[in-house]
């Protein structure tokens, strides 16, 4: 597994300070959202249930695999294994439910988030619109996230074109 | 761009079979499909009952009280002697209800407040199963605490 450290002379300073502040931030947020949801399913799924996220026979399934996915997305990015995929997963995710969080504003619904835990009662940080924000504000830092990535993305994703503008086979480690 | 989706979907699938295999393996797993069919109120056949009403029987204890919320929520707080049989996850935990109960059992079951669903599919569950006397308690833990009714934690 290729888990290759942005070389120092590709960014200045402050900007690998941020690339690894925006790992581990949203590496870490991830795990730690997994955790109640993994060790409480039947909560979850009843979370999963009043965000009519998914119809009834499915709302088990998507509370028993949605934690895994979210683990395992968040230790694959800190770690760097597969980290692009990661990465690219987080932000489908934030994307996917930040539109579900603004659909059901639009529609009234009563629900809690069920992010950082299954609690039905509410804090300020489940009002829907703080959630909407929070989604979105983690949606944008994953995508400079793939910005300041583009060096690696560059180097180990695609064809380097050579002089003659002829596709080099890439080179890239699994 | 191929490679990261080809990343990403290795990332769900291994996912998919990790969520399955500990849910199979650990004590408390759910089922893979449950009923969360919404059930209206007015659908239901079962008679509800006020918290006074709700109260009376509890203070005679002349009914068994069925908590239909999740098993953390009945750990943070439930009507005292409530036994909990969580919407989802009621072939698991039904034993204990048959074990200490005939089927001509006065039953109330209730869930966290009024706008709470879960305990007319938990009464619903109860009443295939073979229980004759089912009453929904409808203001749930939330109008019992208004009341100042005792809590048991």
């Amino acid at each position: 597994m290729d888990r290759e450290r942005v070389p120092a002379g590709e960014m200045k300073n402050f900007k690998f300070a941020v690339y690894w502040f925006l790992r581990l931030f949203l590496g870490l947020v991830f795990i730690y959202a997994s955790i109640h949801k993994i060790t409480d399913p039947l909560g979850f799924a009843k979370i999963v249930h009043n965000f009519q996220l998914a119809p009834w026979y499915m709302v088990n399934f998507t509370a028993i695999v949605m934690p895994y996915l979210e683990l395992l997305c968040g230790i694959l990015l800190i770690s760097g294994i597969f980290r692009l995929g990661a990465l690219f997963t987080i932000e489908f995710l934030l994307a996917f439910f930040s539109v579900l969080i603004a659909v059901n504003i639009a529609r009234g619904l009563d629900f809690t988030c069920g992010c950082f835990s299954n609690s039905t009662e509410k804090t300020v940080l489940d009002i829907p619109a703080v959630t909407l924000l929070r989604d979105i504000a983690m949606f944008l830092m994953g995508l400079y996230l793939f910005k300041l990535e583009k060096p690696y993305f560059e180097k180990h994703y695609k064809p380097v074109l050579q002089q003659d503008n002829t596709a080099r086979d890439f080179t890239h480690t699994v | 761009m191929k490679k990261i989706l080809a990343e990403s979907a290795l990332i769900i699938i291994v996912s998919i079979l990790l969520g399955c295999m500990v849910n199979i393996i650990r004590p408390h797993g759910i089922p893979f499909v449950g009923d969360w069919r919404n059930i209206s109120a007015k659908d239901s056949e079962n008679g509800y009952i006020s918290v006074d009403t709700a109260h009376s029987l509890w203070s005679n204890r002349q009914a068994t009280f069925v908590d239909a919320r999740s098993d953390s929520d009945f750990a943070q707080g439930r009507i005292p002697g409530a036994l909990n049989i969580p919407r989802g996850n009621e072939n698991m935990y039904f034993p204990i209800l048959r074990g200490t109960t005939g089927f001509d059992a006065t039953i109330v079951v209730y869930c966290s407040s009024e706008t709470c669903d879960d305990s007319i599919v938990v009464a619903e569950y109860l009443k295939r199963q073979g229980y004759t006397s089912i009453n929904l308690y409808k203001g749930g833990i939330v109008k019992w605490i208004e009341k100042g009714y005792p809590l048991e934690k």
